[in-house]
């Protein structure tokens, strides 16, 4: 087995560092296979006796293997990750503005929470139920979006759109998960 | 990060957390969010004679900032007309507010908000008007 860690400052993206197609649809055990490998060769105890720089290569090359499989791991994040790599940062902080009739949604979902308290088995798995499957089909929608390079502007907007709108399932999930 | 004292008054004493009638010919519905934090707040003004803002409700799921800044801006825009409503900026809430740089956004929701909500009653009146 090589000796040297693997380049951190490789300008391959994730997929390339994991040595996967670089597709939204992964598999899981081959990523967690080739991410306990990686690690294992950049580990900081098989650099104890190198020298400064080689120590530090290490280290940035673990930061990165760790990055990455966060990243790859989580098909939100995976996503994300993959329009990013055709110039849209989708989930950071802008005036991305969502339709009303979604919020509407995530309000009317958050007030439901709130009345249902604990008490109220029956309407709490109702609305646990109906949150999973609107990200079931939201992961759906952005999965037949992508990959996103390549695609057209409106395309890659409408997938940013999306995963906007992903993100807001999951908060809400969340926060059905903080209330049991 | 700590919140200023007055984030923590609003968020522990929100002034006009409810709900008015959106069906309303006089009630003007703002309703925004945060994708990146998802946050959702929904800010609703009534307005009466000479375009002056009777009553405002908001609800807001959000962070502390969130919250408060909501909250801070419907005490602001009742007894102000449309148009001073419009003039209230974010920059204000979050100097009130004493919102750290990170949280700056909060204070830009709840501007777009009252925004929303003033845009929507103008809607409302325009259609009243042409019908």
């Amino acid at each position: 087995m090589n000796s040297a860690p693997p380049d951190a400052d490789a300008d391959g993206d994730f997929f390339a560092l994991f040595a996967l197609p670089r597709s939204f649809e992964l598999d899981d055990g081959e990523l967690s296979r080739r991410y306990r490998a990686l690690q294992a060769a950049a580990h900081p105890d098989r650099f104890a006796g190198k020298s400064e720089p080689e120590k530090q290569a290490a280290l940035a090359a673990a930061g990165r293997i760790n990055e990455g499989y966060r990243t790859l791991k989580d098909p939100l994040a995976r996503a994300a990750y993959m329009l990013s790599l055709a110039g849209i940062n989708a989930l950071a902080e802008s005036g991305a503005q969502m339709s009303p009739a979604f919020l509407t949604q995530q309000m009317e979902w958050r007030e439901t929470l709130e009345a249902n308290g604990n008490d109220n088995d029956n309407d709490s798995k109702k609305l646990t139920r109906e949150v999973r499957e609107a990200e079931a089909a939201t992961a759906a929608e952005a999965a037949a979006l992508l990959p996103a390079e390549g695609r057209g502007e409106s395309e890659k907007q409408k997938l940013a759109d999306t995963l906007r709108r992903w993100q807001y399932i999951r908060k809400m999930l969340a926060a059905i998960k903080e209330s049991e | 990060m700590a919140y200023s004292n007055k984030v923590i008054d609003h968020y522990e004493n929100p002034r006009n957390v409810g709900s008015l009638d959106k069906s309303a010919g006089d009630v003007g519905t703002g309703m925004v969010g945060a994708p990146a934090c998802g946050d959702v707040m929904k800010l609703q003004i009534r307005v009466g004679e000479g375009g002056v803002i009777s009553d405002a409700k908001f609800k807001t799921y959000g962070c502390g900032s969130a919250i408060a800044s909501s909250s801070l801006i419907t005490e602001w825009v009742r007894g102000r007309t449309l148009d001073e409503a419009l003039q209230i900026k974010n920059a204000h809430i979050a100097e009130e507010l004493e919102l750290p740089p990170v949280k700056i956004h909060c204070s830009i929701l709840a501007e777009d908000a009252i925004k929303a909500a003033v845009a929507d009653y103008k809607k409302k009146a325009q259609g009243e008007a042409a019908a």
